[in-house]
């Protein structure tokens, strides 16, 4: 595991450029879009409470951010597919699971520091301290950043492994990022578009965005829908058993 | 003698294509095995089944008699790959490179030893030059510096000189030689007849998936009997072509500018030489040469016997 660690901050880290990379670029048009939102709509009804736009969709921005994982680790996976570091790693004494894990380690960790970013931001920054930030809550909070992030994860890790060939891949993040995004309340509210409302159940991003409105803004243990995600990571994690028993024969 | 690599029958299909057929091997400990073969003979998919990087579709692989593919964790303390394509990291450099892969094999006090086998393979000058931007004969080096470092009991090389000048060429089948010498068991993969001839003492012929043959080059030749008379004209007449041609011991004819290479077997030598003489002008022949078939020519005549072989059966 630490060979895969120190690589990964090796080549994503030791510059500015790449921390500029992995931590304001995602961040930064979102933010300006928010801005700009928040502008034209300032209030938006959540639960039947009227909040200011920027709160509704900084949480969404998290959304974001867990579902990221999955472009990210589907293009990076290929290309270790690609340059032969898998094959590498399967001659090697490290275990494509270390790698597995290494990898996830690194995506959950920008995740919450994207996150965190974003919370001090809009709390601090933008002054909206309407945030239920209990211990209680912020320990839910990570645990649907993880388990949102680890269901992109593995989705990606499959996809990388199986999808090597570059058109393919632009096809399937050019269809999947609008789709997964605009088809989840990132952006709106779920109740308000009641067609869309069919599709949005098959999403795992709605049930991330769900939670985590409902904990931070309403204070209220969205069970139902951290049910729903889990199982959505415990039947890609059979994916992910399938993938390194076929595909690369490791366990 | 302990064998350290067994392969029984082994075959693997990637869909509807067979890569191998029921291919065999036996390899002693401190053999330097070559297999030789044109591009897609199926040597890199012998040598991924050997490393446990591929499975076969049927058969069995032992690395020292472990199952390549139930004890895949215990080969991997036993050999020391270098893979026919480049399997850098392209944003690391070579110091970097060397210090991630003894990371990987979970290799402890690497630093000395990184270094030790940068200065053998002439690396410590471009040691901080990223991957990115080796040339191919530094790319080749840092791969078998890869390879060497693990210091394994089997290093299986896949085309280890591809695209070298042939000085470098020279570096790299010294210090595989040298390994070799001290116990170490080698399986090349190559196309490179010389580089067959410089390391191997067994070869064995791969086409189409099937090992045709295999042994070392003395009794392959021995096997093979054949031999070539080089004859250097003045000039070379066809009609005088065509006449010895038709006589059935010669094999085959190669024209060169002025050289004619006359293939027969060992036994009809004298026959042969004596029909030159009869046949073609004395005035004519500047010169005459007899050799043994090179690798080349081995492979050659293998491949044919093996194709009316099948041609028969057919």
């Amino acid at each position: 595991m630490k060979a895969i660690l120190w690589r990964d901050l090796k080549i994503n880290y030791a510059t500015l450029f790449g921390i500029i990379n992995k931590f304001v670029i995602p961040i930064f048009p979102l933010i300006f879009f928010a801005i700009i939102f928040n502008m034209a709509f300032k209030k938006i009804s959540f639960n039947e409470v009227d909040i200011p736009y920027l709160v509704f969709f900084s949480l969404g921005m998290i959304g974001i951010f867990t579902y990221l994982v999955f472009s990210h680790t589907f293009v990076y996976v290929r290309i270790d597919n690609y340059v032969k570091l898998i094959e590498t790693i399967l001659t090697s004494k490290t275990s494509l699971l270390e790698y597995f894990i290494s990898k996830f380690l690194i995506a959950i960790i920008e995740v919450i520091i994207l996150s965190v970013i974003t919370i001090i931001l809009f709390v601090y920054l933008f002054s909206y301290s309407t945030f239920f930030l209990s211990f209680k809550n912020i320990f839910f909070v990570l645990l649907i950043i993880i388990n949102s992030s680890y269901f992109w994860f593995s989705l990606g890790f499959i996809f990388g492994s199986y999808i090597l060939r570059d058109d393919t891949r632009d096809l399937i993040l050019g269809l999947s990022n609008p789709l997964i995004i605009f088809l989840s309340p990132v952006y709106y509210n779920i109740e308000n578009i009641p067609l869309f409302k069919k599709i949005l159940i098959f999403n795992p991003l709605t049930y991330t965005v769900n939670s985590l409105r409902n904990i931070l803004i309403n204070n209220n243990l969205d069970v139902k829908s951290m049910l729903v995600l889990s199982i959505f990571s415990l039947i890609i994690s059979i994916g992910v058993v399938f993938c390194l028993k076929f595909k690369y024969r490791e366990l | 003698m302990v064998k350290a690599i067994e392969a029984i029958r082994l075959t693997k299909y990637y869909g509807k294509i067979q890569a191998l057929k029921d291919v065999n091997l036996n390899i002693k400990e401190g053999e330097c095995y070559v297999l030789l073969g044109p591009n897609g003979a199926g040597k890199t998919t012998t040598l991924k089944i050997l490393t446990g990087v591929l499975f076969p579709t049927e058969g069995k692989a032992f690395i020292y008699g472990h199952d390549v593919i139930k004890e895949k964790r215990k080969i991997k303390n036993l050999i020391g790959v270098m893979e026919q394509f480049p399997m850098l990291d392209p944003f690391l450099s070579v110091y970097e490179n060397l210090k991630f892969f003894c990371m990987l094999h979970k290799l402890h006090d690497y630093k000395s030893k990184i270094y030790e086998i940068m200065e053998k393979l002439n690396l410590i000058r471009i040691k901080d030059k990223k991957a990115w931007f080796l040339s191919g004969g530094e790319i080749r080096r840092l791969q078998l510096a890869r390879a060497l470092i693990l210091n394994p009991k089997i290093m299986f090389l896949d085309e280890p000189t591809l695209g070298i000048d042939i000085m470098g060429k020279q570096i790299i089948w010294d210090i595989i030689k040298e390994k070799n010498q001290k116990g170490t068991t080698v399986f090349i993969n190559t196309n490179d007849l010389v580089e067959a001839e410089n390391l191997a003492h067994t070869i064995g012929f791969l086409e189409g998936g099937v090992l045709l043959k295999e042994g070392n080059l003395f009794d392959l030749r021995k096997e093979m009997s054949g031999m070539v008379i080089e004859l250097k004209v003045k000039e070379i007449k066809r009609e005088l072509i065509e006449k010895i041609n038709k006589y059935n011991n010669i094999k085959k004819i190669n024209e060169r500018k002025d050289i004619v290479e006359i293939y027969i077997e060992k036994e009809n030598l004298k026959e042969i030489i004596s029909l030159i003489n009869f046949i073609f002008d004395k005035n004519n022949i500047e010169g005459i040469n007899t050799r043994e078939l090179n690798l080349s020519e081995i492979f050659a005549k293998i491949a044919s016997k093996n194709e009316s072989n099948t041609l028969a059966r057919s």
